[in-house]
């Protein structure tokens, strides 16, 4: 079937067709179009939530591990501090050489041994009788022995000849190493697992293993001075300008972290935030005193589970208390704002005006307990949308623990927040209604609130005075924000992401 | 450009208007709807049975016209491209009615040879004839007679036989022709004047 006359006269009498619309028509295209624009800012403001929460795991979890550290640190400075005492019970030959650096750095290479130490052989050759014309002749001398994991350490050549030195009993090679074998079965056997294993492969080798979590009890033997290993023949000069080098770096390092703690001492900021807020915690009553009438708890309800946008712009203080600890406080202006569909209005008495009802208007309605507002009518009306705009004057109050203070920084803060209510704007949307605007006498928010804040504060410092910050957080108020009389509650938990500018005093 | 708020359309020359709408700058988006909405709505009004189901259709497809522009490469006039997405919005929108009520093949009558001209019939009218069509053969014969699609790819459009698309034109341009016969009768007897 073809295209013919018929089929070319419908399409010529469409062709200049034209009707009008009505006028809602584009009114709808618009709200739908806005609606999608909404939904890709939810979308941004979703991504930007996510950040804040990863923001604070991932605080969380360096602070978890700076702790750790700090821990672990504090653990070896208690074994380099019982090494030393120990050490000096028995004498003073490698003092110089018990140091915090060393054991550390002995720990981070091999956890479980590497440990070398010298052995009081008066009280151990009473085990046995191998080398007890020794004892009888050197009632101080000792052996010191070593081991490096797997790693074989071949510790009799030097180590005996100094024995011998300090010895001077005369007594055979064999017998000294056999000593050292029975010592260390002694203290093997002793009950204790200290001495992991050890092992002699021939007369010249020694191989022994320590447990780790065992080191300070086997440092409180006055009998036992644990010491540095003796890892290698090295070159002594070599050995003491890569020491000395090691130490200038480290000193440097110090030095450098000092400075960086010490010129930023007191700082001030300005800087904006933007988050979103969801109600986590709400309700209505619907039985009491200050009960809804059922239709109003709807509109209500819908106002209270708003979820909404937050901005906030202030200025702030800082101060250092410590190289790790500050404190910051400050002003921020703070605005709360949420949509939801309401579907009543309150008219003035004449009727001549018209808004959308407050939850205490609407509570007050439910009971007529109001003079004023019996005077005032609820009228039901289709569905519209509210935007609610709460306004607060927020004063911060923040520690924070600094982990990281270079020219990149890491901090995590925490503290509450003091939050005086100034405002309440109800806009209607899209309707010929009036806005209500209610002060802190007539709204239905508590005048002052506390709220909780938790965050990280991740920074750059760009130049000698100036550092901009990223500030990923959470906020969430201890109590309801709405006043106690009222018959409801709503606890907003606030994620949001600040960004401000820092002027570093000195 | 834009004064108080308010468009000068007819100032405005299609790839201003395409470039502000990619911005998504809803002065010029209104302006666009606005110069296409009255010939977008008598599109849809062919596709549907009521005036307020064309609106529906005629939002949706100005919805996604707004939101695909950006894609426009402009190798059609931005007339076609608007008209092609309303056609094809409107077909979304009553292939649900199609799914619970498919279309058949219908037995195919011979066509009078003596064709009767619509010249002279307002063109409400002649909505108002293809409005009263069974929805199968409402869709087909605006495809076929009024958008120029041929039948094989009316099948492929909607999801049917080429067989099924030709009996409904058939059927459609029948029960147009008896429609017509009516009227013209109809204006032989009282003139012009009804109309």
């Amino acid at each position: 079937m073809d295209r013919g006359k018929f089929e070319d006269q419908w399409a010529d009498a469409f062709k200049q067709a034209e009707v009008g619309p009505s006028s809602d028509a584009w009114i709808n295209i618009e709200l739908e179009l806005e609606r999608a624009e909404g939904k890709k800012m939810r979308r941004r403001l979703f991504f930007y939530k996510t950040l804040a929460a990863a923001s604070v795991v991932f605080a969380l979890m360096a602070g978890g591990v700076s702790v750790y550290l700090t821990q672990q640190n504090n653990f070896n400075k208690s074994l380099n501090s019982a090494l030393t005492y120990n050490h000096n019970l028995n004498g003073t030959t490698l003092q110089n050489e018990l140091t915090g650096e060393d054991i550390e750095e002995s720990f981070k290479v091999d956890s479980n041994v590497e440990i070398s130490g010298k052995a009081n052989l008066n009280e151990l050759d009473a085990s046995n009788g191998v080398v007890k014309d020794r004892k009888e002749n050197a009632n101080n001398a000792t052996y010191e022995f070593g081991s490096k994991g797997e790693e074989k350490i071949d510790m009799a050549s030097e180590t005996l000849k100094s024995l011998y030195a300090n010895d001077n009993s005369g007594v055979e090679k064999k017998g000294r190493n056999e000593a050292i074998k029975t010592s260390f079965s002694f203290l093997a056997n002793e009950g204790n697992s200290t001495i992991k294993s050890f092992s002699s492969e021939n007369s010249d080798h020694l191989y022994l293993a320590l447990n780790k979590d065992r080191l300070p009890a086997l440092y409180e033997r006055p009998d036992i001075t644990l010491t540095l290993p003796k890892k290698e023949e090295q070159d002594a000069v070599a050995v003491m300008m890569a020491k000395l080098a090691a130490r200038e770096q480290e000193i440097r390092e110090e030095k450098k972290e000092k400075a960086s703690s010490e010129d930023e001492k007191l700082w001030t900021s300005v800087g904006v935030s933007a988050g979103s807020f969801n109600t986590i915690a709400s309700n209505v009553a619907s039985s009491s005193s200050s009960a809804f009438a059922a239709s109003n708890a709807v509109m209500a309800d819908n106002e209270v589970k708003a979820s909404g946008v937050a901005y906030a712009v202030g200025v702030n203080m800082g101060t250092r208390l410590t190289p790790r600890w500050v404190l910051q406080g400050g002003v921020n202006y703070l605005t709360q704002s949420s949509d939801y569909t309401a579907n009543a209005v309150v008219g003035s008495p004449d009727y001549q005006t018209f808004r959308p009802a407050s939850i205490n208007e609407l509570e007050q309605l439910s009971t007529d307990a109001s003079a004023r507002i019996k005077s005032e009518k609820l009228v039901t009306t289709a569905p519209y949308n509210v935007n609610n705009s709460v306004r607060y004057i927020s004063l911060p109050m923040q520690a924070g623990y600094t982990l990281i203070n270079k020219k990149f920084g890491l901090q995590l803060n925490a503290g509450i927040s003091t939050d005086l209510f100034i405002q309440n704007v109800k806009t209607a949307e899209g309707q010929s209604l009036s806005n209500v605007d209610q002060g802190r006498d007539d709204a239905p928010y508590r005048p002052m609130n506390f709220s909780g804040l938790m965050g990280t504060e991740l920074s750059y410092r760009f130049s000698q005075r100036y550092r901009i910050t990223l500030n990923p957080g959470v906020r969430y108020p201890f109590q309801s924000i709405y006043k106690s009389d009222l018959g409801v509650e709503s606890t907003p938990i606030t994620f949001d992401v600040g960004l401000r500018f820092k002027y570093i005093f000195h | 450009m834009l004064e108080n708020g308010r468009t000068k359309d007819y100032m405005l020359k299609e790839p201003e208007l395409i470039e502000g709408c990619r911005k998504g700058t809803r002065s010029f988006q209104k302006a666009l709807y606005e110069r296409y909405c009255r010939k977008m709505l008598a599109v849809c009004l062919r596709y549907s049975k009521t005036t307020a189901e064309a609106e529906d259709i005629l939002q949706e497809g100005f919805v996604k016209v707004f939101h695909a522009i950006k894609d426009f490469r402009q190798e059609s006039k931005l007339e076609t491209w608007i008209t092609r997405i309303m056609v094809n919005t409107a077909l979304n929108y009553q292939r649900k009615k199609l799914y619970l009520f498919p279309m058949v093949d219908v037995q195919e009558i011979d066509l009078p040879e003596n064709e009767i001209s619509i010249s002279g019939i307002h063109f409400s009218q002649l909505l108002e004839m293809i409005q009263s069509l069974p929805q199968g053969c409402q869709i087909v014969f605006n495809l076929f007679a009024i958008e120029g699609y041929n039948h094989k790819e009316i099948a492929e459009m909607l999801g049917i036989s080429e067989g099924t698309s030709k009996s409904q034109y058939s059927r459609a341009r029948t029960l147009l022709q008896e429609k017509l016969l009516k009227e013209s009768s109809y204006y032989k007897k009282y003139g012009q004047g009804k109309i």
